[in-house]
Formats: structure tokens, C-alpha cells, sequence
């Protein structure tokens, strides 16, 4: 899942363009960009997050000896 | 037949149970033994049945004192139990009457936790400088517990209820009895080989201290510490304190509570973001405006607005330049006149016209010599005399 590794990237390079929106610091030109560019990460951060398929695992032995995962569900109420 | 004094079932039950009560020592006996069939009926009594090798007791602990215990007694659990013996005459049986019961060994177990405890602490195995922090949004949530019960089923509970976007591993483990602490151990070890999560939640739910007490072992203890994977220690309830909770790095009061420290609301974060949203908005439509705003400012200046009115202030700024140097020129060929008649008065004083006009006058000889001496003539000599306004022609008499 490649959204998996550009979420907390997301979120930093997020951080940065609004600090250097409120610091009011900027040419047109980059507000512009710096503007579009926090859209776009706001909408991919919140879209990762509502579109994550939560896997959950659990470890079995496997016929080598090993530990392989395999879904689990937990038992019972 | 002889006769005989019959007694009924009762008498014989009574007259045992007087016997049995009326007996100093078993009035008052303490008895440990392992706890089997035990039933807590719903009016808050207990009864079971105490056990050894070789033998069964039948006790019961009345709702009063059954409320003063401080663990929950449970099958299997080995207790030493004070009461009295006495008889229930409805079945014919004899049994303890328990009034206080405390687990056997327990004291042990205090003075064993209490010395690693300080051993550990002196290691420095506590220190909060070794504490690692938890990642903000993991990836992969690693848990360390039994896969029956309430522990994990809480844990994923909140986990998927919280924050979807973290995977979650479960690495099946016991949590009491024999070899429990081992495979707690090889876990955690496993996790850190592997780096297969981000975070490592360890735990269990409520029990004896007996239950709780693989995580209170050195093995145990000394794994967590030695995790590069941050842990967090969530076993038993919220008063169970473990030498687990001391060693992790974060110690949660329950299983649930140990998920949601481990992940962030998703909730939260996505109306957090609708927030930097809106953030960037203002910031941008502020900063759009501060532009406009310069921009209008320039273009309000005269020079764009009216550039030969810049021309024409630079022409009144000569002319006004000019008029002054004209002024100070007049000025100082004024001050330089002035100057000049009080020089020339001040040279008419010293001039010997001004002398001759105050009445004296000048001789001179025929050749002009200046006379300042009668010995410098003759009778005979012709002199010239200058007055203000005129010279005389005259000759020595004597």
C-alpha cells in the first residue's frame, strides 16, 4: 500500500506550507503553488484515512517451522 | 432384643454438632488446601470444596465475610482458610465454616516483586532517559497477548473503532502459568527481529496476582527494556502494577486504554484537517489581500497617476532654488558695501586732508619736501603752503 508510506510525509510537507502561508512571507507565485499544494495534500491525507483497509493478523506456525500470518477475528462476546 | 435408645437422624446430627462446636480446637482452625467446585451463588455466598493429595473438605464463606476478600477465589487457587468446623445437619456433613481465607504463597510473591522491583530500579531499568516515544500514526500496531478474552478482543475493539489506517498483528501468547513468561519473551524478541510493528502493545486483562504474574518476571522485564520497538505495558486492572508497566515505556491502566494510546482519533484528524483547510484558506485570501492592498497604494502614487505633475514640482523647486540664491547674492553684495564706507570713513580719519580741513597745514619747499623743522629754511626760500581748499605761494621774511 503505497498511501501507507505518504501519510506521515503528507502530514509534515502539510505543515510546512501552511506555516509558510502564515507567515505571510511569500511571493504570489508561491502562495499560489503553496496554496494548491495544501488542497492537495488535505484531500489525499483525509481520503488515506477514510479509504485504509485496516488488516488484522494473527501469527500461526507454519509447516517450516516459521510464523505466517493469517486473519483474525477474536472469539466470542 | 434388649432395649435400646432409638435416637431420630436429627438428634444424631445435633448431638455430632455440639460435640464438633463444644471441641476448643475445632472452634477455631486454619486449613490450606486447593479450592475445587467452588460456586459464588448470587446472594454473595461461596461455597467449595478445599482439597489436598489425599482428601476433600466441603467450607463455605458466608456473604459478610466472603465480601472482605481482597482477590477472587477461583479453582485451582491454593488458600489457607480460618473458621470454624461444624456440621449442616440437612446433609449430614461436616464443614468449614470459613471466615477469612487469604491465598496461599502471596506473601512470597510480594517480597519477591518488591526485591526485583529495586533491583531493576538500581539498573536503571526505570529510567525515564530510556523511554522511547510512541509513534504518532503506526503503521502496524504489534500485540503480545492470550488470543481468548477480553484483552484482545478490547484492544482490536478500539483499535478499529479509533484508527483504521493501522494494521494490527497479533502474536498469540499464554499469559499465566508455566512458560508464559518465555513466550511472552520470544515475542517481543520476535517482533524486534522481524521490525514487524511500529508499537507493541503487551498485556492481559484482570486476575490474581498468581495470574498477573509472568509480567512481573526478569525475563520479561529485561526484554521490554531491551526492545527497540516502544511498548506498552497494559496488564490487569487499573490498580495491578507489574515490574511490565515500570520497564515499558508507556504503562496503560487497561488493554483498551493501551489502544487508544497507541493511535490517534481518526475522527479528530480528518476534522483536524478540514481546520488546515480552512487555515490555508484564510492565510491565502490574507495574504491575497495584503497584495491588492500594496498594489492599490503604488498605483495610487502621482507619478503613475500624474507624472508631469512631478515635473512641475521639480520646476517650482528650481525656481524657488534660484530666488534664494539671487536673495543671498543681493544679501551679501549689501553687507560688502557697508563694509566698504566704514572702511572709508575709517581711512578719512587717518587721511592728512582731513587734518588740513580741521584748520592746519601742510609746507613744503620748492622741490615739495614736506617741512616738519624751521632749520630746514632760509630767508628768501620760496615755500608752498597747502590749506583745505587751496595753496598759497609765500616766501621767508626772517
Amino acid at each position: 500500500m503505497a498511501g501507507k508510506e505518504n501519510f506521515e510525509s503528507n502530514l509534515k510537507e502539510l505543515e510546512e506550507v501552511v506555516k509558510a502561508l502564515e507567515s505571510g512571507e511569500v511571493s504570489l507565485d508561491e502562495m499560489l503553488s503553496l496554496f494548491e499544494k495544501g488542497i492537495k495534500l488535505t484531500k489525499s491525507c483525509t481520503t488515506l484515512l477514510e479509504n485504509a483497509e485496516q488488516k488484522i493478523n494473527v501469527l500461526v506456525k507454519n509447516n517450516e517451522g516459521g510464523l505466517s500470518e493469517q486473519p483474525f477475528a477474536p472469539l466470542g462476546e | 432384643m434388649e432395649e435400646r435408645i432409638i435416637l431420630s437422624v436429627t438428634q444424631v446430627n445435633l448431638y455430632i454438632k455440639e460435640k464438633l462446636e463444644n471441641d476448643v480446637f475445632m472452634s477455631n482452625v486454619t486449613v490450606k488446601g486447593e479450592i475445587s467446585n467452588i460456586k459464588i451463588h448470587s446472594s454473595g455466598h461461596i461455597y467449595m470444596s478445599l482439597k489436598d493429595e489425599k482428601g476433600v473438605i466441603r467450607a463455605v464463606m458466608f456473604r459478610g465475610n466472603a465480601s472482605k476478600l481482597t482477590f477472587k477465589p477461583d479453582n485451582g487457587m491454593k488458600v489457607v482458610a480460618s473458621g470454624r468446623i461444624s456440621v449442616y445437619e440437612r446433609d449430614g456433613n461436616y464443614q468449614l465454616y470459613i471466615d477469612s481465607m487469604k491465598q496461599e504463597g502471596i506473601g512470597d510473591l510480594h517480597i519477591a516483586f518488591e526485591k526485583l522491583k529495586i533491583q531493576l530500579s538500581e539498573e536503571g531499568l526505570f529510567d525515564p532517559k530510556y523511554k522511547k516515544p510512541l509513534p504518532k500514526y503506526p503503521k502496524k500496531v504489534g500485540v503480545v497477548t492470550a488470543p481468548t478474552g477480553a484483552a484482545i478482543r478490547d484492544i482490536i475493539n478500539v483499535l478499529t473503532r479509533r484508527f483504521s489506517y493501522s494494521d494490527v498483528l497479533l502474536y498469540p501468547v499464554l499469559v499465566q502459568g508455566e512458560n508464559s513468561a518465555e513466550s511472552i519473551v520470544s515475542a517481543i524478541e520476535w517482533f524486534n527481529e522481524k521490525r514487524a510493528a511500529d508499537v507493541l502493545i503487551i498485556g492481559r486483562g484482570g486476575g490474581s496476582i498468581e495470574d498477573l504474574w509472568s509480567f512481573n518476571e526478569e525475563i520479561v522485564a529485561r526484554a521490554i527494556f531491551k526492545s527497540e520497538i516502544p511498548i506498552v505495558s497494559a496488564v490487569g486492572h487499573e490498580i495491578d502494577f507489574t515490574i511490565s508497566d515500570f520497564v515499558s515505556d508507556l504503562r496503560a491502566p487497561t488493554p483498551s486504554a493501551a489502544a487508544e494510546l497507541v493511535v490517534p482519533d481518526e475522527r479528530e484528524l480528518i476534522s483536524k484537517f478540514d481546520n488546515v483547510l480552512k487555515r490555508i484558506k484564510l492565510c491565502s485570501s490574507k495574504i491575497l489581500d495584503n497584495k491588492r492592498l500594496n498594489l492599490k497604494f503604488y498605483a495610487e502614487k502621482n507619478v503613475l497617476t500624474n507624472p508631469e505633475s512631478m515635473i512641475n514640482n521639480q520646476k517650482i523647486y528650481l525656481d524657488s532654488l534660484y530666488k534664494s540664491f539671487e536673495n543671498s547674492i543681493s544679501k551679501i553684495a549689501e553687507a560688502k558695501k557697508k563694509e566698504l564706507s566704514v572702511l572709508v570713513s575709517k581711512l578719512d580719519g587717518l587721511s592728512p586732508l582731513g587734518t588740513l580741513s580741521r584748520g592746519f597745514s601742510v609746507t613744503k619747499d620748492e622741490k615739495g619736501n614736506v617741512l616738519r623743522s624751521v632749520k630746514q629754511v632760509k630767508k628768501g626760500d620760496l615755500l608752498k603752503v597747502t590749506l583745505t581748499d587751496g595753496e598759497i605761494n609765500t616766501r621767508v621774511e626772517e
